[in-house]
């Protein structure tokens, strides 16, 4: 299996490198000389991208099982990740005077308040005993003559409604 | 060639755009959901708490006896089940005649991060099927999951097995132990650390790192493979409004809580806990062999974000005597959106379940 892989990859490689240097400039050439037409020099080229491709991703996929480059990659997102978090403390010190002086409220006072909001909404829920559940129309629902025909539109949280998409 | 670099510039410069669009939502605090295009059909939200609104799309005729629940990921829109015309699943069947809720989970926010799978599966799902029986008057209900929802959707029969009549699993991962893709192999050198470090930078597993994932598990196509696609395919009816709607799609991820994210992480992927039934949610236990429910498992052969043999493992690891896969050529999204899925992917799901429609299980 490892066999055929490889010989499928050598395989790709010699028909990208086939294709850049014998089979497009023919194609070309035969295509400028009247002796060929545009399309064979698309599919020459198409032909040559598509093994392009795969010799590519194959090569990304060694890269990936690669124990060497996995090591780098963790070891640089978690240093990344760790000078974020310091330069996220640093400048939360130095900057949270300066929010309140100039008047605006932190993005920790706005996530405060919508926890709270959020906090009233399930405390209005939990006043309902169980689950509020819209309940179903009973009559039974006839076949829909097309997609603007509906009961209502959907309604978001804001109160608007927004109009259904035009069916093709 | 003129005219592909024409193309691939202006293809490129929307791509970024959109990339742009997508981390702008991902940085909020609050996930814009409005943001979200105008839904193709129409529905109901008839239940909302927790993180989740339940949408419901009734049938077009005649009802089926058992309603079906849709269960969509956390970390992604759900409007791709019903992108556009032709290219529906909430569509498909509804014109089934199956009477169709779907999940619409709500991104979590900074406060949500403590929100793990007890949360999502004993709360807000146990709550979204209870609000399903009240309303259809029924004991039982079909429940179809994709992907990180039919995690969710396992877990919960699983846990709640006498609430779910059939469950139909889309691309699982299952036996994460397979090590079939190479992205695995990169993730495997991430220490735990490195994922605390995140989640107590951001408190959820912000939404940029998971576009940053999918975009590393495929980066040649996601670079430049698609761009030359679409310049290829400009003569295919219907291919260019596809690629834009399914684009503005992908650059829509969603953050994904915290205390979730490292159960995820470390209990499903890295340990392989739910395959040795060892998966803990809650306080409780999941035991695949309490799934009696009829299960369809679906695979995409072609999946490259979920090995299919990742997914084969499923059907015989539950409990139920009536369980089976079911292969599909297409990729991971091809379950939902290619021309297969919805000629004869669909059809075959609903006859499934049709089959079954009026059993009693348990």
């Amino acid at each position: 299996m490892a066999d055929q892989k490889t010989i499928k990859q050598m395989d790709d490689v010699m028909t990208v490198t086939k294709t850049l240097l014998f089979d497009l400039p023919l194609a070309h050439m035969r295509q400028r000389l009247g002796l060929g037409e545009e399309k064979e020099t698309a599919e020459t080229a198409w032909k040559g991208y598509d093994a392009g491709v795969r010799v590519v991703n194959a090569a990304t996929d060694s890269l990936y099982r690669n124990p060497l480059f996995g090591n780098v990659a963790a070891r640089s997102a978690d240093m990344m990740l760790r000078w974020q978090r310091i330069s996220s403390a640093v400048g939360g010190a130095v900057f949270a005077g300066l929010w309140q002086a100039v008047g605006l409220p932190t993005v920790a006072e706005t996530q405060a308040l919508r926890s709270e909001i959020r906090a009233l909404r399930e405390e209005l829920r939990g006043q309902t005993n169980g689950i509020t559940v819209k309940p179903k129309v009973s009559e039974p629902h006839t076949k829909r003559e097309g997609q603007q025909d509906h009961i209502q539109a959907p309604v978001h949280s804001n109160g608007a409604v927004k109009p259904l998409r035009a069916a093709a | 060639m003129l005219t592909l670099l024409n193309h691939l510039s202006q293809s490129f410069s929307e791509s970024a755009i959109r990339s742009l669009d997508g981390l702008r939502r991902g940085f909020a605090d609050a996930y814009p959901v409005d943001d979200d295009p105008s839904p193709l059909t129409s529905y109901d939200v008839v239940y909302e708490g927790g993180k989740v609104r339940l949408r419901y799309y009734p049938a077009v005729g005649k009802s089926q006896a058992t309603p079906l629940l849709f269960v969509f990921p956390l970390i992604k829109r759900p409007y791709v089940v019903d992108l556009m015309p032709g290219c529906s699943v909430i569509h498909n069947l509804t014109q089934q005649g199956f009477d169709v809720y779907l999940t619409d989970w709500q991104p979590p926010t900074r406060a949500d991060s403590w929100r793990g799978f007890d949360a999502y599966v004993n709360s807000d799902l146990a709550n979204v099927v209870r609000a399903i029986q009240i309303r259809e008057g029924v004991s039982q209900i079909s429940m179809v999951g994709y992907c990180f929802g039919g995690l969710l959707a396992t877990l919960y029969t699983a846990l709640h097995p006498q609430t779910i009549k059939n469950l139909v699993t889309l691309t699982l991962p299952f036996d994460t132990s397979v090590r079939e893709l190479a992205f695995t192999h990169l993730v495997d050198h991430f220490r735990p650390q490195t994922l605390e470090l995140l989640l107590a930078i951001y408190g959820n597993c912000p939404a940029w790192v998971i576009n940053s994932a999918f975009k590393a598990m495929g980066p040649v196509h996601s670079l430049v493979g698609k761009h030359v696609d679409l310049y290829r395919h400009l003569d295919r009816e219907g291919y260019g409004e596809m690629f834009e709607w399914f684009e503005n799609w992908t650059s829509r991820d969603v953050p994904l809580a915290g205390q979730v994210c490292r159960e995820v992480v470390q209990g499903i992927f890295q340990q392989n806990l739910l395959g040795q039934n060892r998966f803990q949610v809650g306080s409780r236990t999941v035991n695949l062999a309490d799934i009696t429910s009829a299960v369809l498992n679906v695979i995409a052969e072609h999946d490259t974000i979920v090995h299919p043999k990742s997914s084969l493992p499923f059907a015989e690891a539950v409990g139920s005597t009536d369980a089976r896969n079911l292969l599909v050529p297409t990729g991971h999204m091809g379950v939902v959106v290619s021309g297969v899925a919805h000629k004869k992917l669909w059809p075959q799901v609903g006859a499934w379940l049709k089959e079954r429609d009026g059993q009693w299980i348990h």
